[in-house]
């Protein structure tokens, strides 16, 4: 089935989310507006104005209400999906991240625990200011929301985390970013519990299964791997042929589906072939590639899977996201 | 002891830029000056012991500023005719010091334990009939079956860093060569033994004689200012050096005009087996020196004279050369293309040729013809045209004609003869889809044998052609900014089998017996390294990705010992061969799937029980 | 008084007259107008008339092209089935095509036919190459597997 293309972003697409019940999508690019899609047909619903920046990451709550989105303009903005209105701001100046309280630091990732009653935050090292996670309440009832940290750690990283996961059971934070090491950290101690260093080069992406056992990797490495989100186990490795951005575990079949792309730079010939641009489709247990879908001109920057695991979207870093519904073939693959 | 890293380490005596000049006239001290005059010389370097008398001994120590030099020197003098009585006996310090040491009393040498060598054939002996090749990448060499039934390659040996700088069969298949800073070695046998090494410091280029008794050696070394060459030759059994060449760089190339200009490996080229003897042939100024094997002497102690010679090649079946001579005289004489019979270096043929601006020549493999790609340019030399050249080889008297193509003015991208067949194809054109035509030198339809167009291929994205080994079949390659497209044509039916694609190949190699091509891309691209396996019909039998990747090459194999009439009987009973084949292959790949499937199996189960103790954890954990 | 009152009639008859040739004059445009829009009516509706002809003739006129075209075009794949068959030569079979008489040329049907008849083609060429593939190899195992005593044995002396 051809792909829907989703034409609304001007700059290159950096993180790309389903809701739970899986007919919106959100997309965040470096232009400053994360824009909210009908997933099924692609119809642009609207956009969310308010940003500064780059938005490098988002969230959206169980129920649909409330969207989260984190920027380069060190903010992190609450939004009422359907209205588009922005009804909390946490800002880097006007909180107190201890102990760094004096400095804006811009929001790289963000993800809400199960139950939505907290979110993390992880900030990019800035003056000086090393990469931290921080951990907020996200009140039920919207006029209590405050912006007090409840935890914050980072120590040991170098570089910036580029995703950060709630474990099972919300008792652990997993991150993975440019030191290409994973870490899950006890969210009581604020303590890395485990760490494991797989990986040769910066992790991009992280995302965990449907009953959170185990989540994929992405690196620059030209590897996604598997984890056991329990023990950071390495279970499975896909060896891909170029720099991998984004993998996603499906949500229905023992499928993984990974997107990347030489860089703009190293790309020596015209041909976007040569960029390896397009999306790999693996087997998830006996890491063979069954299949792979093209499309973009640019690297693929983000990917997500619909929950209901008929079809995914990518974004790339031409700006374009594409809407792929799997036909019934993929769904004949042994 | 197969360790060939290791560097023999000899000691230098500090003698070993001296030389010793023997057989010189005894003269009075007056006259030392007029021996003085031999050779550039260290200073103070030149000592002529002279009697009480002051009258010369008749010898000479002349110390060089190296070793090189010393005996580059030594080569050019010995044998140096003074006058009649006085023939230059020149040899190095060192060898007299050796030579001192050799005891007076002959000693019989010990004989050498004797080792039973392996079969260096082993690999022609394969039940299922594969065939073999060699990979490099990164620093591993290894080398694969290409099994056709289980898809897959089939891993029979691998060694890190076992070569230097690359690897390369001998011409029979017998050995894998490796290429190393002090020398060559040579493996084969079932367990990859070190069968033979050959040291030659900074080895850079190495050619076996096609019937792999001989190995030369080729090296440049700078130093002094000038670059001098080195070329060995090696008997490969015994491993013994049977002669050395060597000199400034300037000995070793053409100063023509119309000469390419540079040192071209192989500076010695082999000719084809043949029952008259193993000869190789070098080019000189104004000449042709060809040499003859085991005893390397120069055939008929002379060169083959020809003056302004810019080209050489063998025909690889049969000892003749062709040679080409450009405009002489200041375009008085024009250009001349021979054939030359060896060893009697009589011209079987030969043709002048006006206008030239440059040639290319092609043998066909088993020496029937001759093509040669002539580029000529019209007379106010604003702009040029091709046409080739054909020869006729084992016909009486070689006859010869002149092929131009529909538009002489067309580019031509590649030209190549079917081997053991009597076809060639030519791709021409100006545009960024070439044409492809394929030409007979057998028309039926004539009484006289010429040449005759079997047809053409408009617009086809090819730039190099590879014919199987077995002709008939031939791949259309489009490498390099044609992104590695491949078209397998059937020639015999002027059919396209199927089209493919290897994105960013860099070469192709038909395997010896034209049953399967591999595709590669090499790290000249950073990207999409390793190699595809195809059938000759253009079926994909698998790929394999390795990064760094350098070389991939089939191992050769001897020619068949089968006579003919057997050939021809196994034919006849094919079918009997052909249902045990089938029975075998059937079986294998049954064997093959189930294998895999029971490995697959097990993945899963591992995954499936994993996942059950996970859920179970978490669940519990839960409540 | 008397005067006055004349005058005053005189004023009242002669605004009444006015007003009588006001109204007059207000039909007469009234009817005036309608003839105008009815004429308009009339000429719109003679226009539309005119426009909808000319649309039909128009689609009559492409409906025909592409019938004409159509059939050029299966005239065509019939002229390159027949070329293809004659290049073929003898005893091969390819595409045929048979013509009656007054026969509408159904261009779809005949591109169904021809591509059924490459995906035949390719077929048969597979088998074709399989065949060959298959000989080429048996025959080169079975001249290796015979070639192996005398290889081992010139190993052996």
């Amino acid at each position: 089935m051809r792909p829907i293309l989703l034409k609304g972003h001007e700059r290159p697409l950096t993180f790309i989310k389903y809701n739970r019940d899986g007919d919106l999508l959100f997309t965040c690019a470096k232009d400053h507006h994360p824009t909210l899609w009908y997933a099924d047909d692609g119809e642009r619903v609207g956009t969310y104005v308010g940003h500064n920046g780059a938005v490098w990451t988002c969230d959206v709550t169980h129920d649909s209400r409330t969207l989260v989105t984190g920027s380069a303009d060190t903010t992190c903005k609450m939004w009422d999906v359907e209205t588009g209105t922005c009804y909390f701001t946490h800002q880097a100046r006007s909180i107190h991240w201890f102990p760094y309280d004096h400095f804006d630091q811009p929001a790289r990732a963000v993800a809400l625990a199960q139950g939505d009653e907290k979110m993390c935050i992880s900030t990019d090292p800035f003056m000086g200011v090393p990469a931290r996670v921080h951990i907020v309440n996200v009140a039920a009832n919207r006029e209590e929301q405050t912006n007090e940290i409840v935890a914050s750690f980072g120590d040991g990283v170098e570089g910036r985390i580029n995703r950060a996961l709630w474990g099972p059971l919300n008792e652990t934070i997993l991150t993975g970013g440019e030191d290409g090491v994973i870490r899950a950290w006890d969210v009581e101690t604020g303590k890395i519990k485990l760490e494991a260093r797989d990986h040769k080069k910066q992790i991009q992406h992280l995302c965990l299964s449907e009953d959170k056992t185990h989540f994929v990797s992405a690196s620059l490495d030209k590897t996604a791997k598997l984890f056991d989100s329990e023990t950071l186990e390495c279970l499975k490795t896909y060896v891909a042929d170029r720099p991998v951005n984004a993998a996603i575990i499906s949500p229905i079949l023992d499928h993984i589906v990974l997107g990347g792309g030489q860089d703009a730079m190293a790309v020596t010939t015209t041909s976007s072939k040569a960029g390896k641009f397009d999306s790999k489709i693996y087997f998830k247990v006996y890491e063979e590639e069954i299949g792979s879908i093209r499309g973009h001109f640019g690297p693929v920057n983000a990917l997500a899977f619909n929950p209901d695991g008929r079809s995914f979207t990518t974004g790339g870093e031409d700006g374009y996201s594409r809407v792929h519904h799997l036909d019934n073939d993929y769904f004949r693959i042994r | 002891d197969d360790d060939v890293n290791v560097e023999e380490v000899k000691m230098d005596s500090g003698f070993g830029s001296v030389v010793v000049v023997d057989n010189l006239p005894k003269v009075p001290k007056a006259k030392h000056e007029k021996l003085a005059t031999i050779g550039t010389v260290a200073e103070g370097g030149l000592h002529m012991p002279a009697d009480a008398d002051g009258v010369t001994k008749g010898f000479a120590f002349v110390e060089f500023l190296n070793s090189q030099e010393a005996d580059a020197a030594r080569q050019q003098t010995d044998g140096y005719k003074l006058d009649k009585a006085h023939v230059f006996k020149v040899s190095r310090f060192d060898d007299f010091a050796k030579y001192d040491a050799v005891p007076d009393q002959y000693e019989e040498p010990k004989p050498k334990p004797y080792v039973a060598r392996e079969n260096t054939q082993d690999y022609m002996l394969d039940a299922r009939g594969r065939d073999q090749y060699a990979i490099r990448f990164g620093d591993e060499t290894e080398i694969h079956w290409n099994d056709a039934q289980k898809k897959e390659p089939v891993e029979v040996y691998k060694r890190s860093f076992w070569t230097e700088s690359y690897v390369q069969w001998s011409p029979r298949g017998n050995f894998l060569a490796t290429v190393h800073r002090q020398g060559v070695a040579l493996w084969g046998g079932a367990s990859w033994q070190r069968y033979q090494k050959f040291s030659h410091n900074g080895v850079q280029f190495i050619e076996f004689s096609p019937c792999e008794r001989y190995l030369a050696s080729g090296s440049t070394h700078e130093g002094g200012g000038d670059t001098s060459v080195v070329v060995n030759f090696f008997d490969t059994r015994s491993g013994a050096k049977l002669r050395n060449f060597q000199g400034p760089i300037s000995d070793f190339v053409v100063h023509a005009a119309g000469s390419r200009g540079g040192l071209t490996w192989p500076v010695f080229k082999w000719a084809g087996p043949s029952p008259e003897g193993a000869f190789f042939a070098r080019m000189g100024n104004n000449a042709v020196s060809v040499y003859s094997a085991p005893d390397m002497s120069l055939l008929g102690k002379k060169s083959i004279k020809l003056e302004g010679v810019i080209d050489f090649c063998w025909s690889p079946a049969d000892p003749i050369l062709s040679v080409f001579q450009p405009e002489r005289g200041g375009g008085n004489e024009p250009a001349r293309v021979a054939l030359i019979s060896i060893p009697s270096k009589k011209e079987i043929r030969s043709k002048n040729l006006f206008s030239v601006s440059d040639v290319k020549m092609f043998w066909q493999q088993s020496g029937d013809y001759f093509a040669m790609k002539v580029d000529r340019h019209t007379k106010s030399k604003k702009s040029t045209y091709s046409g080739f050249e054909l020869f006729r080889v084992k016909e009486p008297d070689c006859p010869m004609e002149v092929l131009e193509l529909p538009d002489k003015n067309e580019k031509i991208v590649a030209f190549a003869w079917e081997p053991k067949g009597h076809r060639f194809a030519v791709i021409h054109g100006d545009g960024a889809r070439p044409n492809v035509s394929f030409y007979t030198m057998i028309d039926d339809a004539s009484a006289i044998n010429k040449v005759k167009l079997i047809g053409t291929l408009k617009n086809k994205t090819a730039n190099h052609l590879f014919w199987s080994p077995q002709g008939k079949t031939i791949v259309l390659a489009g490498l390099k900014t044609m992104n590695g497209q491949f078209e397998f044509f059937n020639v015999d039916e002027m059919e396209t089998m199927a089209s493919a694609e290897h994105f960013m190949a860099t070469d192709v190699e038909w395997d010896p017996t034209g049953r399967y091509v591999a595709t590669a891309v090499t790290s000249v691209h950073q990207m999409e390294n390793g190699f595809h396996v195809w059938t000759f019909n253009g079926r994909q039998l698998y790929k394999h990705g390795r990064e760094r990747f350098y070389q991939f090459l089939w191992r050769p194999r001897a020619p068949s010992l089968l006579p003919p009439e057997k050939e021809a009987e196994i034919a006849k009973n094919l079918k009997k061969y052909s249902k045990k084949f089938e029975e075998l292959d059937d079986s294998i790949r049954s064997e093959q799937d189930s294998h895999l499937a029971a490995e697959k199996r097990a993945v899963m189960d591992e995954w499936k029980r994993w996942k059950q103790a996970k859920t179970e954890m978490l669940e519990s954990e839960e409540h | 008084v008397e005067h006055k009152l004349a005058l005053a009639r005189k004023v009242i008859i002669e605004r009444r007259k006015e007003e009588q040739e006001r109204v007059l004059q207000e039909h007469e445009k009234e009817l005036e107008e309608a003839r105008v829009a009815l004429q308009r009516k009339n000429e719109a509706a003679e226009a539309k008339r005119l426009e909808e002809e000319r649309r039909s003739r128009e689609e009559k006129r492409i409906l025909q092209e592409m019938e004409e075209k159509e059939k050029q075009e299966a005239l065509a794949l019939i002229a390159e089935a027949e070329k293809r068959n004659k290049a073929l030569g003898k005893g091969k079979k390819g595409l045929k095509i048979k013509l009656e008489e007054g026969q509408k040329i159904d261009k779809r049907s005949l591109m169904e036919d021809a591509i059924k008849e490459q995906i035949k083609e390719r077929q048969d060429m597979e088998r074709k190459l399989n065949r060959l593939a298959k000989k080429m190899d048996h025959l080169e195992r079975a001249k290796r597997e015979e070639e192996v005593p005398l290889i081992e044995a010139a190993y052996k002396v």
